[in-house]
């Protein structure tokens, strides 16, 4: 198992899990691990010719046994695929599965939080290249998270409201707003760290996967399509980005927090990456080159 | 080192209309999980 190590400034942990040194790195296509087993070929992590959508155990976990779970969500046996390609009707399956394993993993004994998220393209560190996402189930709530709370709580105390329902009221078709619909809204929020960075979430208060009904489904589904292929479209090519699900934590915490889906592609523009370096690493204050309303207008524009 | 969660037998069976779920076991002990259209 990992080791929990606290760090003490910060008050938060740091898992150490060496194994993870030796996890697979850029297979070649024909030996991708998350591809189907095709006859005569190598057996993959999924033994069958075919598959719809594939979950399993990850092979170097950072968390498992006692203390949690990884787990790798194969969107499509197709390797030259993406999230954004699939059709909205196989995203709302993969928002089901993405429930599913949420509600599972969320029973677990020690797990305080379950965390859907997708790494894309080798400059965010993607080792295998065939779509897919990841499932974290942490043994305490990881610290932005746990920020996010906080906040919100501060808000509902002296408010009396949602913290994220008044960001969402002030960016209702505003010169922020990406996309969206009487369900869902995606904009650049005027706080953004990352140039194209996008929060995508429920107009109505819903705190995680499990309080979205049929509709907000087929509107997440929608919008999360029209978001990617908008990314894709912005520079003519697919465009790296962490995809990460802020759901409330499993049982009875963060009942004031509101789901969204938080976007950091690290293009500042076609060719020129944002890194994060000496003000962002080592005091934790991002610098920012761009204005969100730009960036709001050109993803809008597209 | 790594120990994988074998056996695991936690998972509920799937509450939706859209998709089926079929559990297998991996020869190393790690659990796979296919959803399928229902």
């Amino acid at each position: 198992m990992s080791e929990l190590r606290w760090h003490p400034l910060l008050e938060e942990w740091v898992t150490v899990a060496p194994w993870r040194q030796d996890r697979t790195y850029h297979p070649p296509a024909d030996h991708c691990p998350l591809c189907p087993t095709r006859p005569g070929k190598l057996e993959t992590e999924i033994p069958e010719p075919d598959y719809h959508i594939a979950v399993f155990e990850n092979r170097f976990p950072a968390y498992t046994g006692e203390q949690g779970r990884c787990e790798v969500v194969c969107y499509t046996p197709d390797h030259d695929s993406s999230l954004g390609e699939q059709s909205v009707d196989h995203i709302r399956d993969l928002i089901e599965v993405w429930r599913d394993r949420t509600n599972e993993l969320g029973r677990l004994p020690n797990v305080r939080y379950v965390y859907v998220f997708e790494n894309r393209g080798e400059v965010i560190g993607v080792t295998l290249s065939h779509p897919h996402g990841q499932i974290y189930a942490y043994p305490f709530v990881p610290p932005v998270i746990q920020r996010e709370l906080n906040a919100e709580a501060r808000h509902m105390r002296k408010t009396g409201r949602c913290l994220f329902c008044d960001v969402i009221e002030g960016e209702r078709g505003g010169e922020r707003t990406v996309l969206g619909d009487e369900r869902w809204i995606a904009f650049v929020p005027p706080f953004a760290r990352w140039p194209y960075e996008v929060h995508l979430a429920p107009i109505h208060h819903r705190g995680g996967l499990a309080d979205l009904d049929e509709e907000d489904d087929e509107s997440f589904a929608r919008n999360l399509k029209g978001l990617l292929q908008k990314y894709d479209r912005l520079f003519d090519r697919p465009l790296p980005y962490v995809m990460a699900m802020h759901q409330k934590p499993p049982g009875r915490g963060g009942r004031h927090h509101h789901f969204h889906v938080e976007f950091y592609p690290p293009n500042r523009s076609r060719d020129k990456l944002k890194y994060l370096a000496g003000s962002e690493l080592g005091a934790g204050a991002f610098i920012l080159d761009a204005r969100a309303e730009d960036t709001a207008a050109e993803l809008r524009g597209i | 080192m790594y120990q994988p969660n074998a056996p695991t037998r936690l998972f509920e069976s799937l509450k939706t209309k859209r998709l089926t779920k079929r559990e297998v076991q991996k020869p190393d002990g790690r659990y796979l999980i296919y959803y399928e259209k229902a």
